[in-house]
């Protein structure tokens, strides 16, 4: 199946510039496996929305879903 | 320059690897604000004069010797501390080390350059001119 | 002293106009920086006497390896908090620590009060008192500049300031360090205004041979890559902190508007990238610092008809957009820096003021307060009314100004609306509602500041809520900060500077300290840490949580207020085990 995903600014520095794409992914699979194939290490990323709710990384996708990957917040 | 960010790291390791000393003063390389920290960072280090050397000009004891490519060679068992080549240094690249009482002469070994954390600095690569 | 077998601490008589130097061996087992700082603190600090007392002392500090490795770049200030009348403790970068390097002292008391504005003018060989009568009223921007053409050192100098805020001893009052870098939280600043103490001047130009150049350049070399070729250092370089605006607002973790909301519907408009894309126009780093996480921005201003524009620049971080953006509702990045510029030049702490300024604007809608007090009618968004509210607090225009000036405790005590007047015991919010890491470290936290034992972190990076594991958390790095911030290491490379790679630093400038001595030398400062507190009269138990904190959903979600109140029950029993032991 397919999803959308998309990136913050942060990010495209592991996605050769690109903050949205379209990818195939095995059907029922989580968004960590979506994640994995945008090329951002995992320590790096905070949380992920899919359809714009904050889900676990084991969330199961399905066709056509927006996710969207955010940076961990950092600070002091 | 307009990279530059402050940091001194440039200036730390100078003094570091070429005066094994902690002290900003004893670089060869000095980066300043002008105007205060709102203002821009300029970088004062050895340009390497080719052909005509103002410090060796000024050297009354042959201290200064020219350096193939550019610029001078401190030989420090000549130098009588008398600090002609400072003044004589229209960019006022050439500092005074105090404690050793001998100018504080750059070598052009590049380590300020492998230390700029935003690539201000460069090495060139220059013909000999002697 | 770094290669030497003692702190050298120089004291300072603002009263009388001397000064006495002291070479402490015994301060060597608290390290240096905050260690050190909490001892000197303890023997100096009067529990007896007001905090804006003249007999009470700062107290600053620089660390055991201080500038010679990367981001070592800290100076740590000690005092008491006219805030919250308890430990007050803050940290400044800048070129401050280097300047005390080179100037040869690792820790500062400066006591009594000078009879007329003055300040001081520090060197490796004098400690000037010099008049500042001239001075006094001016923006902390100004001052520092007069004092750079009047003092010789540029380029081997720090400047740190007060504003008018300080003078008039606002209880948040900021020092500022180097234009851009800041003693912001406590009211380290209005401290200096009780002593009449304007600035300070530190020149550093020390001769300081290096004693292993071979084992000690080996290390830095190592730590230099390990900054600059890692992705946890170039974040905060790249668009800096406020990329938090964006994954808070989305995970709904961003105070806004008085934390009436977790989410701020104009985050956009205030996020890292738009103020990268708008207004950015400079970095800067600390003296010793490859990474340069000081982001300047620009914002264009009209001062007069006809075209008559200047361009403004303020340092922006997470927390002013934070505290001066989404916790007033302020709707541009443009506006967030016009309420920037005039926090900075009256010296003021940006995240208290932000928050104080959000409950009066609550308090003024909820008709607690009326405009005959505030002056102006305070709404959230309405940057202009906010900027005249600022500079009201400032100078104390009125009574209510006056309250405003002590916190926001202080207000809601006056004029009510506790439940939604948004401090951790006294000391006013952080921009992290990210759950009960948040706060119970804040709360529990030796200063109660989120920086204490980074609580965000933990709500961030637990994977399911645990009670026993976040109370563990925050107590084990409680401690592990007690020992980085003797250092003092900027806390953004806390993650760069583990254990190892301390042990190496420290041991190749020849202090050949074990890992057992590193947790020792923790413990034993958060222990003073305390003692002082307890000397003070402070309470863990008496202190109440705002409500609103669990009417608006976290970043975890919806928090319970037992909840809360439980965890910090918890934690006071593992300190109080933890101070028998």
């Amino acid at each position: 199946m397919r999803i959308q995903i998309s990136v913050t600014s942060w990010f495209k520095r592991f996605t050769d510039g690109i903050a949205e794409m379209e990818i195939e992914v095995s059907d029922g699979a989580a968004a960590v496996e979506a994640v994995l194939k945008t090329g951002i290490p995992l320590k790096e990323i905070g949380f992920v929305t899919v359809n714009d709710m904050k889900v676990d990384m084991d969330h199961l996708l399905h066709e056509g879903d927006r996710l969207r990957a955010y940076p961990t917040i950092i600070g002091g | 320059m307009n990279k530059c960010i402050g940091c001194f790291t440039c200036m730390l390791t100078c003094s570091g690897v070429n005066r094994q000393n902690h002290s900003l003063s004893k670089s060869a390389i000095r980066v300043k604000t002008s105007g205060g920290l709102q203002g821009k960072f300029i970088s004062v280090v050895c340009l390497a004069c080719r052909d005509e050397r103002a410090c060796a000009e000024a050297c009354p004891s042959g201290a200064l010797e020219k350096r193939p490519g550019g610029g001078v060679m401190l030989k420090p068992e000549k130098c009588i501390g008398c600090r002609k080549c400072e003044s004589a240094c229209i960019v006022s690249a050439v500092s005074y080390d105090e404690n050793e009482n001998k100018p504080i002469i750059c070598k052009h070994c590049g380590v300020c350059t492998r230390f700029c954390p935003h690539d201000c600095l460069r090495m060139e690569d220059v013909t000999n001119d002697l | 002293m770094i290669y030497e077998g003692y702190i050298k601490v120089l004291y300072i008589d603002m009263t009388t106009g001397k000064i006495k130097i002291e070479n402490r061996k015994d301060l060597c087992e608290y390290l240096g920086g905050v260690g050190v700082a909490t001892k000197l603190l303890e023997e100096t600090i009067r529990p007896d006497l007001d905090p804006l007392d003249e007999n009470q002392p700062i107290v600053f500090a620089i660390g055991a390896a201080s500038s010679i490795f990367p981001v070592i770049t800290k100076t740590v200030a000690m005092f008491r908090s006219p805030l919250t009348g308890e430990l007050g403790e803050s940290y400044a970068g800048g070129r401050m620590a280097l300047t005390m390097f080179l100037a040869g002292y690792d820790a500062m008391v400066i006591q009594g009060k000078a009879k007329k504005p003055s300040y001081l003018a520090i060197t490796r060989n004098n400690v000037g008192f010099k008049d500042a009568r001239a001075f006094w009223g001016m923006s902390s921007d100004e001052v520092g500049r007069v004092i750079r053409d009047r003092e010789p050192g540029g380029g081997k100098r720090s400047i740190i300031r007060i504003g008018p805020a300080g003078e008039n001893m606002v209880h948040y009052a900021s020092v500022c360090v180097d234009t851009y870098r800041h003693f912001g939280r406590l009211g380290l600043g209005a401290v200096f205004g009780s002593k009449n103490l304007k600035a300070i001047s530190i020149v550093g130009d020390r001769n300081l041979p290096i004693k292993n150049f071979k084992e000690y350049f080996k290390v830095y070399q190592d730590i230099y890559k390990k900054v600059t070729d890692t992705e946890i250092m170039a974040k905060y370089h790249d668009a800096g902190t406020p990329i938090n605006i964006e994954p808070l607002n989305a995970a709904g973790g961003l105070p806004t508007k008085n934390l009436k909301q977790n989410v701020f519907e104009h985050g956009d408009k205030i996020s890292g990238e738009t103020f990268a894309n708008q207004n950015l126009v400079r970095k800067m780093a600390c003296t010793g610092c490859p990474v340069g996480c000081i982001h300047i921005g620009q914002f264009r201003r009209e001062f007069d008809k006809g075209h008559e524009y200047e361009a403004v620049s303020v340092g922006y971080d997470y927390e002013l957009i934070f505290a001066l953006g989404s916790f007033l509702g302020i709707k541009t990045s443009d506006e967030v820096l016009q309420l920037i510029e005039p926090v900075e030049h009256l010296g003021m702490d940006a995240m208290s003021t932000g928050v104080v300024l959000g409950w009066a604007t609550e308090a003024f809608a909820k008709k607690l307060i009326t405009e005959e007090q505030t002056l102006v009618p305070l709404s959230f968004g309405n940057t202009a009314n906010y900027i005249k509210a600022i500079e009201y607090i400032a100078a104390k225009k009125n009574e209510f100004y006056t309250a405003l000036s002590e916190g926001v405790e202080k207000a809601s005590d006056i004029y009510g609306g506790k439940d939604f007047a948004m401090a951790f015991s006294k000391n006013e919010m952080a921009g992290y509602h990210t759950g009960y890491g948040m706060i119970l470290g804040s709360t529990v936290g030796a200063r109660h500041s989120h920086l204490c034992n980074g609580g965000y972190s933990v709500d961030q990076s637990m994977k399911e809520f645990n009670k026993e594991k976040l109370v563990d958390a925050i107590f084990a790095e409680e401690k592990e900060r007690c020992m980085l911030n003797s250092l003092v290491i900027c806390l953004f490379a806390r993650k760069v500077y583990d254990r190892t790679t301390i042990l190496a630093a420290l041991n190749s400038i020849g202090n050949n300290l074990t890992d057992e001595d590193l947790t020792a030398i923790g413990e034993r400062i958060y222990k003073a840490k305390l003692r002082i507190k307890k000397a003070l009269g402070y309470d863990q138990m008496s202190v109440r949580l705002p409500k609103r904190l669990f009417e608006t959903p976290s970043y975890n979600g919806q928090l319970n207020e037992d909840t809360a109140y439980e965890l910090i029950a918890m934690y006071n029993q593992k300190i109080e085990e933890f101070m028998a032991k």
